[in-house]
């Protein structure tokens, strides 16, 4: 189409179709449409992409949706029923799983997994053991009550889980210590640490002029190392305040790593459905979405898992350490060299600032003694000539007199 | 909405009604989980009533309930912080369960998937939410002129992709 001999713009084509133009101008396209083959076959072809895009359809509301939003409205304005938004988007969500036909395939390949596991249960216990090499090292023997041989962490795959029971707890401790001797209780961490297997995740000192020295920094201690490694800290001064917690991650745990497997599963599944199947294109795009939808789920939650097993395997110990504080007294007398210089510039300033209080005083007082000088000038130039005057009279008088 | 704010119910629930199909839709082409989309949906009609006594007729009300819809949505996709491009997530969306043509309906998804974020939304907005210019305009913020400028380069964009490519599977014709 020549741009330059039309007189409709092809964005008009488009705006008179959607009803978009003035009943005026959309005539004036109409009958160039009607006159112009390039301009029809324009609106012959955005007619054919809209009748084509009508084919993606959704499928009808949920009755769930009316049925919440109707109770909604029937409440009072501003008290609507907040539950209902937080439950039913849980079980709907739930539900559809439930039904999804890979969710079959992928429940059947989480028994098959289940059964390996059980039956491969010795051999993966052995190389749990090598993968936990600082809860052995410590104790010269496993742990049966390590927390992390029992939950299965240690960063080994979620599958042992279902191996062994009993719970996994995060555990948090924060110490505060006043320490005699700052230097040496600092090296004294450091060899704590080392002795426990441990590592410190950040460490801060803060050493100002006049005050105490302070050390903060958060150790991370092998679980079943925490007690002695607390009690080595204590040891380092007078302890000013402790506490311990716990968090119990067992149950979200267990979950992850059931979701890990089942998700595991399908997508052993689902690659396998690709490689051996042949299908529609539809199909075989939507097996693509669903691996790389199912490849993201399993992403997030091996992180997720690494992390809870790092935080049960490690526990967290946030400890701040400072000095007792003894001011010191300072009694070496400066050189003299320092004090020549010292009075050299005290000179200096002292002159510079009797020039400048000069300046300022015969800046603020000048101006007034100016003004008064001018105003009795003449009234004493007067009485001063008066004055000398009658004593010149008086000594000619005298002089003149017998 | 005038009259649900001074106290009719029957009104609400005839905007509601108008507008569940529509509002659903709206997510369920922007969202990959039909859930999720409810959810949105079901927020998005609390949105409004929350805000009842605040509303000001300063523009249509449809415009309204889809800027209500369109914050809502942007802030989903924030929270969610999923590394999937929008794009992805088109064409991961809808099951077009509801047409008569799987196919096609898939092959128009792919489709407006390879359209840009911008053009994408003015497309959709326009194409399966009915609005006009001037709406779009208003609910993205941007000028009119740039919405039919902008719409027509994404039907003409879309009109390549939407052209079967040699060697590739076309979909079945309706």
């Amino acid at each position: 189409m020549n741009r330059s001999t039309h007189l409709v713009e092809q964005e008009e084509v488009m705006a008179y179709l959607d009803g978009e133009l003035d009943p005026q101008r959309a005539a004036a396209v109409a009958a160039h449409i009607d006159a112009c083959p390039s301009c029809r076959a324009l609106a012959a072809e955005l007619r054919g992409i809209s009748q084509q895009m009508v084919a993606w359809q959704v499928e009808p509301t949920p009755a769930r949706l009316s049925e919440h939003v109707n109770a909604a409205i029937e409440e009072p304005t501003g008290k609507e029923k907040k539950p209902a938004r937080q439950q039913t988007p849980a079980v709907s969500r739930w539900h559809r799983w439930l039904m999804s036909r890979w969710v079959w395939g992928l429940a059947s390949a989480s028994v098959a997994l289940l059964i390996i596991a059980k039956m491969t249960a010795p051999a993966l216990f052995v190389v749990h053991k090598m993968q936990a090499p600082s809860a052995e090292v410590s104790h010269g023997t496993v742990d049966i009550n390590n927390p992390i041989l029992k939950g299965g962490g240690g960063g080994g795959g979620g599958d042992r889980k279902e191996l062994t029971a009993g719970p996994m707890i995060a555990r948090t401790a924060s110490l505060t210590i006043v320490a005699k001797d700052f230097e040496v209780a600092r090296a004294a961490v450091e060899r704590i640490v080392r002795q426990h297997k441990g590592y410190v995740a950040d460490l801060a000192t803060n050493a100002p002029k006049d005050a105490a020295r302070t050390l903060t920094a958060t150790l991370r201690i092998p679980a079943p190392q925490l007690e002695a490694a607390i009690a080595d800290l204590k040891a380092l001064g007078r302890v000013e305040k402790e506490t311990q917690s716990g968090e119990d991650v067992t149950k979200q745990y267990a979950d992850l790593v059931a979701r890990l497997n089942n998700s595991r599963a399908a997508e052993k599944r689902l690659v396998d459905i690709l490689q051996q199947r042949t299908g529609k294109v539809s199909e075989v795009l939507e097996v693509e979405q669903e691996i790389a939808r199912v490849r993201e789920e399993i992403e997030q939650m091996e992180a997720e898992r690494k992390n809870t097993e790092k935080r049960v395997e490690f526990a967290s110990v946030q400890l701040k350490l400072s000095e007792e504080y003894k001011a010191r007294l300072e009694m070496t007398p400066p050189s003299t060299g320092t004090r020549l210089r010292n009075a050299v510039v005290s000179g200096y300033q002292r002159v510079s600032e009797s020039i400048f209080e000069t300046t300022l005083f015969v800046l603020d007082y000048g101006p007034s003694f100016l003004f008064w000088a001018l105003v009795l000038y003449w009234p004493g130039r007067f009485a001063w000539r008066r004055w000398r005057a009658a004593r010149a009279t008086g000594l000619g008088s005298s002089v003149g007199a017998p | 909405m005038l009259e649900f704010q001074q106290g009719s119910r029957e009104a609400f629930a005839e905007l509601f009604a108008r507008y569940r199909q529509p509002i659903y839709g709206f997510f369920r082409r922007r969202l990959n989980h039909a859930a999720r989309a409810e959810e949105l949906a079901q927020e998005t009609f609390m949105a409004v009533l929350r805000a009842t006594a605040r509303y000001e007729p300063r523009a249509l009300f449809r415009t309204y309930l889809y800027g209500v819809a369109l914050n809502l949505l942007a802030a989903e996709r924030r929270k969610s912080g999923r590394e999937v491009s929008d794009a992805e997530e088109v064409a991961r969306a809808a099951d077009p369960a509801g047409g008569n043509d799987p196919d096609a309906a898939l092959w128009v998804r792919h489709a407006i998937d390879q359209l840009d974020a911008e053009q994408r939304e003015i497309l959709l907005l326009r194409e399966y939410e009915q609005l006009s210019y001037e709406e779009i305009a208003a609910v993205l913020q941007i000028p009119v002129n740039s919405v039919r400028s902008r719409l027509f380069r994404a039907r003409m964009a879309l009109k390549g992709f939407l052209v079967p490519q040699k060697g590739m599977p076309q979909p079945s014709q309706s």
